[in-house]
């Protein structure tokens, strides 16, 4: 596991490399795909490497006006502001408590958003094949599902994530 | 107050726990005595904070010649902000409903504030002309 965000950063400019050569291998038929795992809510969510942007050290939150419980705030990332979600308190309705170790920057196309992690990313490499079905709970926002040290972890799907977000917001009246 | 090339003259101001920058295109007085508003909206209200000892700051209603006056809490400041340090609200946060008067974020100094549109406040949330204190 990564030590600090920056060397996260430096992993995830390697990770993305690296998809030049899991592609070689993919033709080679060794089919594999790249994750990252991190911890909300003490549970651990994993997202493909395709959608997420960046990582980046915590940064002060400021929350928003008449906002729901899952809207931590926005902050300024590198420059950017962006919203940051607690994605815990989106898809099992508790509010993680735990200080975020590090923010990850979703992207679904021109979309965008933070969310905390209580731990720092991990980045890891499966075989396609050992892909799971969905998590029973809240089975929209995954496109599948993951075994990690026997536990089972969901694999998000951002732009199923974004636009469950766009719902909360638009009927939180 | 001269103000750069580059830069913007806001008004900074607090509403409850919330850092508020206001546009000064439409301003018209600091601390405005009562009886000139047609309408009066108190941000804190409207951002659903305590509402307690407030100052007066009126705006020209928008293609009008109507006034209105905003209450917010005590300490308006005038300051100029390089235009590079505000930003658009960011998605997805325009979808909520209600916040159609929070345009944008300001970068203050170690510190964001919601920029407000003075122009676009709610009538719904406006209150006859009455003491702002």
């Amino acid at each position: 596991m990564a030590e600090t965000p920056r060397e996260t950063d430096e992993l995830l400019e390697t990770a993305k490399v690296s998809r030049v050569a899991a592609r070689q291998a993919e033709l080679g038929g060794g089919e594999q795909t790249q994750i990252i795992v991190f911890t909300v809510g003490g549970r651990e969510y994993a997202v493909p490497i395709d959608g997420v942007e960046r990582t980046e050290r915590p940064s002060t939150v400021t929350p928003v006006p008449r906002s729901p419980e899952f809207v931590r705030g926005v902050a300024s990332l590198r420059g950017a502001v962006l919203c940051v979600i607690d994605l815990g308190n989106l898809l099992t309705g508790e509010p993680s408590e735990a200080d975020p170790r590090s923010f990850l920057v979703l992207t679904d196309g021109a979309r965008r958003l933070a969310v905390q992690s209580e731990d720092l990313p991990d980045f890891v490499r499966i075989d396609k094949g050992h892909r799971m079905p969905p998590p029973a709970s809240n089975s929209e926002v995954y496109s599948g599902a993951v075994e990690r040290d026997f536990e089972i972890v969901g694999v998000i799907d951002p732009e199923r994530l974004f636009d469950l977000v766009e719902q909360r917001l638009a009927g939180s009246a | 107050m001269s103000v750069e090339a580059g830069e913007v003259p806001l008004l900074r101001c607090r509403a409850g726990r919330f850092l508020l920058v206001l546009d000064l295109e439409a301003l018209v007085a600091l601390d405005a005595g009562e009886g000139r508003a047609g309408r009066v909206v108190d941000l804190r209200a409207l951002l659903d904070e305590p509402v307690g000892r407030g100052q007066r700051v009126l705006f020209r209603e928008r293609g009008g010649e109507g006034l209105v006056a905003m209450v917010v809490d005590r300490g308006v400041e005038l300051i100029r902000l390089p235009l590079e340090r505000l930003h658009p609200l960011p998605d997805p946060l325009p979808l909520l409903p209600g916040l159609a008067s929070l345009r944008g974020v300001a970068e203050l100094d170690g510190a964001l504030a919601f920029l407000v549109d003075p122009l676009s406040l709610p009538t719904e949330a406006s209150e006859p002309e009455r003491a702002a204190g």
